[in-house]
């Protein structure tokens, strides 16, 4: 296989791995608890930044060329840890201020807003991430061991697809615990899930953490690689693409993120480079949009729940064993109760 | 069935409510509304459609505010504690319609309501697997003997969504039982179950008071309130304007007026 191949394939591989960490973020999120982040995209970028601003040097020691703050110049695997933490506790600040009050649909306004301010705000104020230009030259780990960039990149693939391993194992044990039917149970009925106990805004707030710190090792694991990242990264229509990929591979399962992850940012958006130029130059990315669309509208028509829809949960046969709710299983029958109080009337 | 053999319950009210009232945009829902519901038996509240029943019970539970009033449940303040803290208490609700989690099936809508669930705690889940794991096998083994109970055992592996009206009922009675409650507020339980059902439930209701658990129900269905409960409240247009045993209220002129005639 030739080098430019071999970089192809490794850098398919680095981006289908990213964006199954993401979807099965999203997927916690959304899939599992019902809870529409619009803004879900923020969160990557926030891992994204965060890694680029650790891992970089001072700005100074590049001649200034672009500005942003910290340059820590922290080793791997510190940026990659940090970005999972703050990325994860924005999620918990971000759901904290809008999970207690809003309903589902005005919850996702609310994402969708939040995720256009935060673009907005990092392209304006350049002193943060060096604004719409972005930043470049994010250092990737590991490479001073590795002079051959094509083992590099191979090396790097296996190091994001071990951690994508990690990821999925962690959040297939939660969507399979007692936890994972709370979300799913706040997901269906939320009025019912706080009838039966169930702190339904920590229950929210949780997943925000947990899928706002998914999100942040998928960025940190894109910028490092392609080492440049900027707000034309991160547009909220991205997070449509994530939505998607759930959708069509299949929300609330543990391989229905893996599916779509594939399908959606993976194969179509690489399938549209194979197509013949034809029409003026921007037409053929515009139709990759609108095929997103059109995919999107028919698997919620057709097939709501996906290629790889979300399991039914049964449990094995149990032995027949003794009454184990005293109080209501070993309860009198109504004859008892006759037979203590007396003859109907 | 009758309420003169229902079991002897002990006094002391478990639950006390003192003059809750509450207003919907400048339409007084419920006012001035005061009720206790001792354990071992059952309260009724009954009255005709919009007279305050189910926004009374969801006060009670905490789903609504209430403007004004206070709720006392095994000699503590709760009015200001909000649902899910009060189901944690032991006040477990069921509901008019919609009470379900459509996409779990009906052995898990009922595991979803075991309190103290070791692996329902993020800290857990990683740590304690086969703590929790043995846990959730005995609590199936509970569920399943509800299920047994409520006759709807061969329904345990369906989605709820696919649960009949009166299958509904059952499974949220069996699920409100599964939460160790020790208030049941039951909103119209009768709602949409055939005949058959409904004797059984009324008996299963009968059973569950008698093991020491106090239950206010609102019902439309008077035959059954007065089968099954000690104790009746009658609301119209918010207030309470009698309450006594259902043989007796069947004879108040007021009552008669708002909701019995019609």
């Amino acid at each position: 296989m030739s080098a430019a191949w071999q970089f192809y394939i490794a850098t398919l591989m680095v981006f289908a791995f990213v964006d199954i960490i993401a979807a099965a973020g999203l997927n916690l999120q959304f899939g599992l608890t019902g809870v529409y982040n619009f803004a879900f995209i923020v969160f990557q970028a926030t891992g994204a930044y965060c890694t680029a601003v650790l891992s970089l040097g001072s700005p100074k020691a590049f001649g200034s060329f672009q500005t942003y703050i910290l340059g820590l110049h922290l080793p791997f695997p510190l940026p990659l840890l940090a970005s999972a933490l703050v990325a994860g506790a924005l999620g918990v600040g971000v759901g904290a201020l809008t999970v207690r009050r809003l309903r589902a649909d005005y919850l996702a306004i609310v994402m969708l807003v939040i995720s256009l301010i935060a673009t907005g705000l990092v392209t304006d104020y350049q002193g943060l991430f060096n604004g719409a230009a972005g930043l470049a030259l994010i250092p990737q780990p590991f490479t001073s061991l590795i002079s051959n960039s094509i083992v590099y990149d191979w090396l790097y693939a296996a190091l994001a697809g071990v951690i994508c391993a990690l990821v999925l194992l962690a959040a297939r044990m939660m969507i399979e615990s007692p936890l994972g039917r709370s979300l799913r149970a706040v997901r269906e009925n939320e009025t019912a899930a706080a009838a039966l106990g169930k702190n339904v805004t920590a229950l929210r707030l949780l997943v925000f953490g947990v899928g706002g710190a998914m999100a942040g090792i998928s960025g940190s694991l894109l910028a490092s690689f392609t080492q440049a990242w900027s707000p034309s990264s991160w547009l909220y229509t991205e997070t449509f693409v994530l939505f998607t990929a759930l959708i069509v591979g299949g929300a609330g399962s543990n391989l229905g993120p893996v599916v779509g992850a594939v399908l959606v940012p993976v194969v179509l958006a690489e399938g549209s480079r194979y197509l013949p130029q034809f029409g003026p130059p921007t037409l053929v990315p515009s139709l990759e949009w609108i095929a997103i669309a059109v995919i999107l509208l028919a698997f919620l028509w057709f097939w709501p729940r996906g290629i790889v829809p979300e399991p039914k949960r049964t449990f094995p046969p149990t032995a027949t064993v003794g009454p184990l709710i005293p109080d209501i299983t070993r309860g009198a029958t109504v004859r008892d109760l006759e037979r203590e109080s007396g003859p109907s009337r | 069935m009758s309420a003169g053999r229902l079991p002897a319950a002990p006094a002391a009210p478990l639950l006390s409510v003192h003059g809750i009232s509450c207003t919907f945009g400048g339409v007084r829902a419920v006012a001035d509304v005061s009720f206790s519901a001792p354990a071992g038996q059952i309260t009724g509240l009954i009255g005709p459609n919009g007279a305050g029943k189910s926004t009374t019970l969801g006060i009670v539970a905490g789903a609504i505010r209430p403007t004004a009033g206070t709720i006392w449940f095994n000699e503590r303040d709760v009015t200001k504690l909000p649902s899910y803290r009060r189901a944690r208490l032991g006040m477990i609700r069921t509901f008019q319609m919609r009470g379900e989690f459509d996409r779990l099936t009906v052995l898990e809508n009922l595991l979803a309501a075991a309190p103290g669930q070791l692996g329902d705690q993020i800290r857990n889940v990683y740590s304690v697997r086969r703590t929790w794991r043995r846990q959730e096998r005995e609590l199936v083994e509970q569920a399943r003997e509800l299920l047994d109970r409520f006759e709807i055992l061969s329904h345990q592996d369906i989605y709820a969504a696919e649960l009949s009206g009166g299958q509904r009922r059952l499974m949220e009675l069996a699920r409100a039982l599964m939460a160790k409650p020790r208030l049941l507020l039951l909103d119209e339980p009768m709602a949409g179950v055939n005949p058959t059902i409904r004797g059984r439930l009324g008996e299963h209701l009968l059973e569950v008071a008698h093991s020491g658990i106090a239950i206010v129900l609102v019902e439309h269905e008077l035959q059954f309130v007065e089968n099954v409960c000690g104790h009746v409240l009658v609301l119209a247009q918010g207030t309470v304007i009698g309450e006594g045993k259902m043989s007796a209220l069947r004879e108040q002129a007021a009552v008669l007026d708002a909701y019995l005639t019609g």
